[in-house]
């Protein structure tokens, strides 16, 4: 096994490069993903081929004094979170930063994500992961703030309140866990077993921070309201970054306390109603906006929210599908961004009341933006249906008939967006002209995640294979 | 390494060193001005902070005159403060009255090592007087205008000094040797005890800044020169958390619990929600960015109480480290804005562009108000840590809560700055002088390298808490 | 040979056309590598259906979740597999050629070919499906090629609407299907067709779970199958280019329901839910069949035809009569294939008029003409075209019941009246761009497109043959009402299309009330406009939230602005607050002691 700090060291030795050679800022973030991608691709393939079902440990020495170890772990759930993270990451810093200046920042921003999502995703306990959960926040936070569109300050004002509040309420949390976990553990997988040792109401205490904290970064209804603003105003690539990435630390973190707390069992019910009717919410909701960023931000709540509800069927199959569910929604949403991306950079303009008839001249995004919406439709073939099947395969198992409720809720989801493309990408008549060409880079992004989205739908087994063995 | 204490016997050299600082700053004041007096002063203040931190290697302890004493505590907290005292230094070298500033930090690292290595109350008493009225001086040496801030730090120090003695007077009976080490048991006059703990705690929170007695700290930082205000937030405040530590956790630990609970937690439980809530709800609502940082200040100093109030080896070690890592921000934070200041530009709004401006300036001050505001993985967020975790450690869940309810505020307020800091606006670049950008420079990378291994501080802050606790 | 190889030649021959119609010099081609594919896709079902030992097929695991569960793609080669196989492998590669008669614009090309290449691969598909996987997968296909095709012409007005009008109902036929096939995994643990067949018709009693996920997946066939109130997503198809009207909209796409039913026949009746079935199948054969005497377009008027025709199949299937809803299941897909290439080929030569009062006829064409009339008795259900034997047997499956009985009939003498009324009005009609330009039109039409209809006429013809030679026993009775109420309901037609000079049906409100479709979209604005309400109170809503943080900071804000004051340079102030601090420490110390 390699050591995993090198998915650590190898971004931050990038990010000090970029800082240096300031030129060749996408060059190096894109060498940056591609090196993180073979480096997972390696432990990914490597865990296929031994199906080893055990959690990788490699600890460091950290905080002796408190006990806390800088400890990294590979499990199931985090190697297929690390992959959809370096596609994506790769996909964001290849198609660069349309139309903007601030290259360099861009990049180097792009980076600094990259080193806080691999640490997240490999955290090995709470300590660490609370350290790469706020690196992952901030850099977002000026990817909107420096990096955005016209309202971007109120944007990433509200998006940087709301997950430090998100990251209070986990500080919280992990140091009840600390203090109540016997022998003073934060080891993520190890706790599993320790949770129950607590007195209930410790648990639930726990149990209720972690789930909040997570929710507002997933996030759920009523917690959502910072994430249209957010992903809308961000840069192409923070949007990407943001909808594809960001928000799946919420969904790993949810997996975790829900495989790892016994209590969970006591609250899924209610989750799962919440779930149901974020969905339905962020779905009506949606109906309302009329700029296309907003519209994929809002498509990202209802996604979360179905994969909230599979997490909280609290079955395996449920848990394989939440996982499918993020590495299909990660995908898709980065691709939507970017084609969303690519018609403001090509149009200059966002609201869909405005677009007309873009397939005239801009047909690759126009088509990608189509496939898009297939896949959050659940296409067969694509990440989208089989992310479908197990989610609702899990919710009928754990809710009985009215497991499949939520899955209405792409009703509405595909009904409006498809209006949306009906009417402002394939109704020629009076066409908008384009006053720029879409990069050739941006077309090199489509191709990766499209590639990534067909793979992953029509052989799923590459992941499942893995996942069958232990979720963990 | 035993060449060095062979050489020079350490107990002697600080003393030493600290007297030549004196003698020399003083010789200088006759002679013309020369830029290399700086140098050699600058030196002085880091061979000070050296030869504190090879005692501290070397586990160097003993007592002197029944005045002063030497430990991992005092040899840790002196070297920390002197060298924060020397990054203060650093920025004025190119201050018009640098004559007077060396002279008076002289003093200052006397007062630093009089608290640090204090054996008798008495020393802490000195050494707390001496840095008040330098800083006093210091910021009269600024022109007619700082008149006013020079007086009401000096009233507020006059009053200190007053609470302080009137607790000794009451200490006298029981503790006659006003030695820190005796411990002070519940026995007879236990209300006098107490009432003298007290009157400490009072004369104490009037200089650590805590709420109530600190309504007068955002008035004097914001009126005084920003190199001073550094001293003041960065230095003295926290010589006084060091005779805070002497005093409470040292001298009254064994002053024992008592009906409803141990009396230095309680005091201190109150302090530090009183002082944090006050402290960031006003800068919640600051326009003017050392007014903020004054506020901010004072909310950093609650973090700091709710160690002591834990009063446990875990929160003693949260309270060192968050002491030197707070003097490291806060250097650091109030450099750049004295920086700015001389460049005329005070208030949030006048801060937009800065990145344009000048993008090491603003890179800096984000990364450290994104310390002070608790972001991993920064300094800032690993004291954080330990502090509210030493709350829970010793049942004080709400603490711990309100810590963290509090920080969170702080966001706000500190995003407001980056906000501006990184927005477009077309002006000129601004040049920073080199002696500021390096004093930020430095603070800056031991804010993160700290952040990113804080084991480096956490350490010595552990063998630090272990003699006091 | 492996029966997926079915589809391989589409899809090359699809990937081919695509690639060709971008390329400047290899767009001409562009048609004729699909036509290749689809002819090689056909001779290879032709050739499976001739020699079905050679074939392989069952199950192939494509994945398997959560260490247990699989997810088998499975086939089957059943007898109504190969009906849909042999209806697809005849009609699509006469569909691909007169396409190349029929879409003369080279620019689009690729595009239209690979649309409908990947169409015709899913039919196939779906025809060779076993399992619920296999048949989503395809059924999924079939949803989006249909959209694609529909909104082909994206610079007109009303095609981006239509499609987005089908694809939305699609979408919710999708979903419950989806729901549906789930539940019943979730109770039977399979995808298989033949096993959960098997395992219900072994069941007692069908647990409600079940009874819901038949009910689901029965609504999702009516919305592929245009069933009501799903069904005006159909005429509005009519909007995409005619041949895709002729293979998707008429012939197979739509059968797609009724073929999912057709399979799943032995547990519906077994869960008693056939009257689902015989009402909303006669619901919608009345509805389409009357929508059709009340419109004046000329592709419309066949559109709801098919949706009146899907709408027999279901009585059909309500009244449990498979056979009869398999052979009219045949034979409506040959005549309507053939009827949409003859309306076609008159809007070709009309110039893409569509209004039955404003094209000039084509009995200019002979060939035309007579092909058109043997579409048109066929679906009237006149011997000797074969339509009368596929409305033969449903009539007579309905025998038993008299209220069905009846109503059948009725439609049987409206479809006479509508199809006639279609065939009868643009005759002699001179039409807006004077006769002889219409008449060189007429002469120029490609052959490419007459040829597939001269075949489709021949089938229709020729599979009367096979109905005397396969059917032993038909009620005289029936088939002599049948015939009297087709005569009656062209009769009615000529009458008042070609002897009465003032056009009486037209004028009068009746017509006019059944133009409007039974307000069926007025309905769908309604149910629209309830969302779109509903997302206004949800905005508000989320105004309310936000507008609640926002209140709480300002409240924090208001806080910190009132304790402002504490610092204002008086140090009075400050001392007397210091003095406040020491009675409050010195309280502390009492209370504490």
């Amino acid at each position: 096994m390699i050591p995993l700090i090198l998915l650590i060291i190898i971004p931050s030795a990038f990010f000090a490069a970029i800082a240096v050679f300031r030129r060749y800022g996408r060059i190096l973030s894109t060498v940056s993903a591609l090196a993180g991608l073979a480096l997972i691709l390696f432990i990914f393939g490597s865990s296929l081929i031994s199906g080893s079902a055990a959690v990788i440990s490699q600890s460091y020495s950290y905080i002796p004094s408190l006990g806390i170890q800088f400890t990294l772990s590979v499990s199931n759930i985090s190697l297929v979170l690390l992959l959809m993270a370096s596609i994506i990451l790769l996909a964001t810093s290849l198609s660069g930063n349309m139309g903007l200046e601030k290259e360099t920042l861009s990049s180097l921003l792009i980076v600094l994500f990259q080193i806080g999502a691999y640490g997240l995703f490999i955290s090995g306990n709470f300590f660490i992961f609370f350290i790469f959960w706020d690196i992952g926040v901030i850099a977002p936070f000026f990817m909107i703030n420096v990096l955005g569109s016209a309202n971007r300050r109120i944007a990433s004002y509200k998006f940087i309140l709301y997950e430090l509040f998100s990251s209070a309420l986990l500080l919280t949390a992990i140091i009840l866990v600390y203090f109540y976990s016997p022998g003073h553990t934060l080891n993520i997988y190890s706790l599993a077993g320790l949770y129950s040792s607590m007195p209930i109401y410790i648990q639930e205490t726990i149990f209720s921070l972690f789930f909040i904290a997570f929710m507002i970064n997933m996030p759920l209804f009523p917690l959502h309201t910072w994430l249209p603003d957010a992903h809308s105003e961000a840069s192409t690539q923070g949007s990407m970054m943001l909808s594809g990435i960001l928000t799946k630390f919420g969904g790993f973190g949810m997996l975790l306390i829900f495989i790892t707390m016994p209590i969970a069992r006591s609250f899924s019910l209610y989750i799962a109603a919440l779930a149901t009717i974020s969905a339905f919410y962020a779905a009506f909701l949606m109906m309302r906006q009329r700029d296309i960023k907003r519209i994929v931000a809002h498509t990202t709540i209802i996604e979360m929210s179905i994969i909230m509800f599979s997490i909280a069927t609290m079955t395996a199959i449920g848990y394989e599908g939440a996982l499918y569910g993020m590495l299909s929604h990660g995908l898709v949403v980065a691709l939507m961004f970017l084609a969303a991306g690519g018609i403001e950079h090509m149009f200059h303009e966002r609201n869909i009341g405005v677009l007309k008839g873009l397939s005239k001249y801009s047909k690759t995004t126009s088509y990608v933006f189509l496939i898009g919406i297939f896949v959050m439709s659940g296409l067969p073939l694509t990440t989208g249906f089989v992310s479908d099947l197990l989610i609702f395969i899990g919710g009928i198992n754990a809710f009985g008939i009215y497991g499949i409720v939520p899955l209405f809720s792409l009703i509405l989801l595909a009904g409006f967006m498809y209006l949306v493309i009906n009417r402002s990408f394939f109704a020629n008549k009076q066409p908008t002209k384009p006053s720029e060409h879409l990069p050739q880079a941006a077309k090199a992004g489509y191709a990766i995640l499209l590639l990534s989205i067909f793979i992953f739908g029509i052989l799923p087994f590459i992941v499942l294979n893995l996942v069958n063995s232990s979720i963990l | 390494m035993n060449v060095i204490p062979a050489m020079l016997s350490l107990h002697l050299a600080l003393p030493l060193i600290i007297a030549i600082s004196i003698i020399f700053c003083s010789l200088t004041l006759l002679t013309n001005e020369r830029k290399m007096y700086n140098a050699i002063e600058v030196a002085l203040f880091g061979i000070a902070a050296i030869i504190s931190f090879i005692m501290l290697w070397q586990s160097y302890s003993g007592i002197f005159l029944h005045i002063l004493q030497a430990n991992a505590f005092s040899e840790l907290l002196f070297g920390s403060l002197a060298f924060g005292a020397m990054l203060v230094l650093l920025l004025t070298v190119n201050a018009k009255q640098q004559k007077e500033m060396r002279l008076l930090m002289s003093l200052v690292l006397f007062g630093i090592f009089m608290v640090s290595f204090a054996y008798s109350v008495l020393a802490i008493i000195i050494g707390l007087e001496t840095v008040i009225i330098a800083t006093v001086f210091m910021i009269l040496s600024n022109g007619k205008r700082y008149i006013e801030p020079a007086m009401k730090l000096f009233i507020l120090g006059a009053i200190s000094t007053g609470l302080f003695v009137a607790a000794l007077a009451l200490l006298l009976p029981y503790n006659p040797s006003l030695s820190i080490t005796t411990s002070l048991t519940q026995g007879a006059g236990r209300f006098i005890i107490g009432l003298s703990l007290v009157l400490f705690a009072a004369a104490l929170a009037v200089e650590t800044g805590a709420f109530p007695f600190n309504l007068w700290i955002p008035d004097v930082y914001d009126g005084s020169p920003g190199n001073i205000t550094a001293l003041m937030a960065g230095i003295n405040k926290k010589v006084a958390f060091v005779a805070v530590l002497e005093i409470f956790i040292i001298m009254f630990s064994s002053y024992g619990m008592y009906g409803n609970g141990n009396l230095v937690s309680t005091v201190f439980f109150v302090l530090s929600i009183f002082t944090m809530f006050f402290g960031n709800l006003i800068a919640l609502i600051q326009k003017n960015v050392k007014k903020m940082f004054a506020y901010s200040s004072i909310s950093q100093a609650g973090y700091i109480f709710i160690g002591i109030s834990a009063a446990t080896k875990l929160g003693i070690e949260g309270s060192i480290f968050y002491i030197i890592a707070h003097m490291l921000m806060i250097i650091g934070a109030f450099s750049i804005v004295f920086w700015l200041e001389s460049n005329n530009i005070k208030n949030i709004d006048e801060y937009g562009g800065l990145k344009d401006r000048n993008p090491f300036a603003a890179v800096a001050l984000t990364i450290l108000m994104l310390s002070m505001a608790g972001i991993p993985p920064l300094i800032g967020f690993a004291g954080k840590f330990i502090l509210f975790s030493s709350a829970v450690y010793s049942n004080d869940i709400l603490l711990a809560v309100i810590g963290i309810i509090n920080s969170f505020i702080s966001i706000y307020y500190y995003a407001k700055v980056i906000n501006q800091m990184f927005q477009k606006r077309m002006s000129p670049r601004i040049q920073m002088p080199a002696n500021i950008a390096a004093v930020v420079a430095i603070c800056t990378i031991l804010v993160i390298i700290i952040g990113i291994y804080p084991q480096i501080l956490l350490g010595p802050s552990y063998l630090a808490a272990a003699y006091v606790i | 040979m492996d029966i997926l190889y079915l589809i391989l030649p589409l899809l090359i021959g699809g990937a081919a056309s695509l690639l060709l119609g971008i390329n400047e010099n290899g767009k001409r081609y562009s048609k004729y590598a699909a036509f290749a594919g689809a002819l090689g896709s056909s001779i290879l079902t032709l050739i499976a259906l001739a020699y079905p030992a050679m074939l392989q097929y069952g199950q192939i695991a494509w994945f398997t979740a959560s260490g247990s569960i699989s997810f088998p793609l499975s086939f089957s080669f059943g007898y109504i597999n190969q009906v849909l196989l042999i209806l697809v492998g005849i009609i699509s590669p006469l569909i691909f050629l007169y396409s190349i008669g029929y879409m003369d614009e080279p620019g689009e090309q690729g595009r239209y070919y690979v649309e409908l290449s990947l169409f015709a691969a899913s039919m196939i598909l779906l025809a060779v499906s076993g399992g619920f996987i296999t048949f989503f997968i395809a059924w999924e296909g079939l949803g989006i090629t249909s959209y694609l095709l529909i909104g082909f012409w994206m610079q007109k007005d009303a095609p981006p609407y239509a499609a987005r009008k089908a694809i939305t109902t699609i979408v919710i036929g999708d979903i419950m299907m989806l729901s549906g096939i789930l539940l019943i995994w979730a109770s039977l643990n399979t995808f298989n067709f033949a096993a959960i067949i098997s395992a219900i018709g072994a069941m007692a009693a069908v647990p409600i779970s079940i009874i819901v996920a038949l009910a689901l997946i029965i609504f999702g066939a009516f919305t592929k199958s245009a069933q009501f109130p799903f069904h005006e997503w159909l005429s509005d198809a009519m909007e995409g280019p005619t041949p895709v009207s002729a293979f998707l909209h008429s012939s197979t796409m739509v059968k797609a329901g009724v073929f999912v039913v057709i399979i799943l026949l032995p547990i519906i009746t077994h869960a008693n839910l056939l009257w689902v079935l015989l009402v909303f199948g006669i619901i919608t054969s009345i509805v389409g069949a009357f929508n059709a005497s009340g419109s004046t377009h000329l592709k419309k008027i066949l559109a709801y035809s098919t949706i009146e025709d899907l709408g027999l199949m279901f009585v059909a299937l309500g009244l449990n009569a498979v056979s009869a809803a398999v052979a009219f299941f045949i034979v409506q897909a040959i005549y309507k294939a053939l009827l949409f290439m003859n309306a076609g080929s008159i809007m070709k030569a009309n110039n893409d008029e569509v209004d039955i009062y404003q094209v000039s006829s084509f009995s200019r064409n002979r060939l035309l003409f007579a092909v058109g009339i043997i579409g048109a008795i066929s679906l009237a259900g006149i011997f000797p075209a074969s339509g009368f034997f596929g409305k033969l047997l449903i009539d007579s499956a309905a025998s038993s019941n008299a209220t069905v009985y009846i109503i059948l009939t009725v439609l049987d003498f409206v479809t006479g009246f509508y199809i006639f009324r279609w065939l009868f009005i643009p005759i002699g009609h001179i039409g807006k761009n004077g006769s002889a330009a219409i008449r060189a039109k007429y002469s120029a039409l490609s052959k490419a497109m007459l040829v597939p209809q001269v075949i489709l006429a021949a089938i229709a013809l020729l599979l009367t043959i096979l109905f005397l030679y396969a059917l032993t026993s038909v009620s005289i009775q029936a088939a002599v009402i049948l015939t009297a109420a087709s005569l009656f309901g062209i009769l009615s037609a000529y009458l008042l299309f070609r002897t009465s000079p003032n056009n009486l049906w037209e004028r009068s409100r009746s017509r006019e009330f059944l133009s409007k479709g039974f307000f069926v979209n007025k309905a769908y604005a309604y149910i629209a406009s309830g969302i779109a309400a509903i997302a206004i109170g949800i905005e508000s809503i989320d105004g309310a939230i936000n507008r609640l943080v926002y209140v709480g900071a300002e409240g924090i804000l208001r806080i910190g602005n009132s304790m402002r004051r504490t610092g204002n340079g008086i140090v009075n102030t400050y001392v007397a607050a210091l003095a406040i601090g020491l009675v409050l420490l010195i309280a502390i110390l009492v209370f504490v002691i």
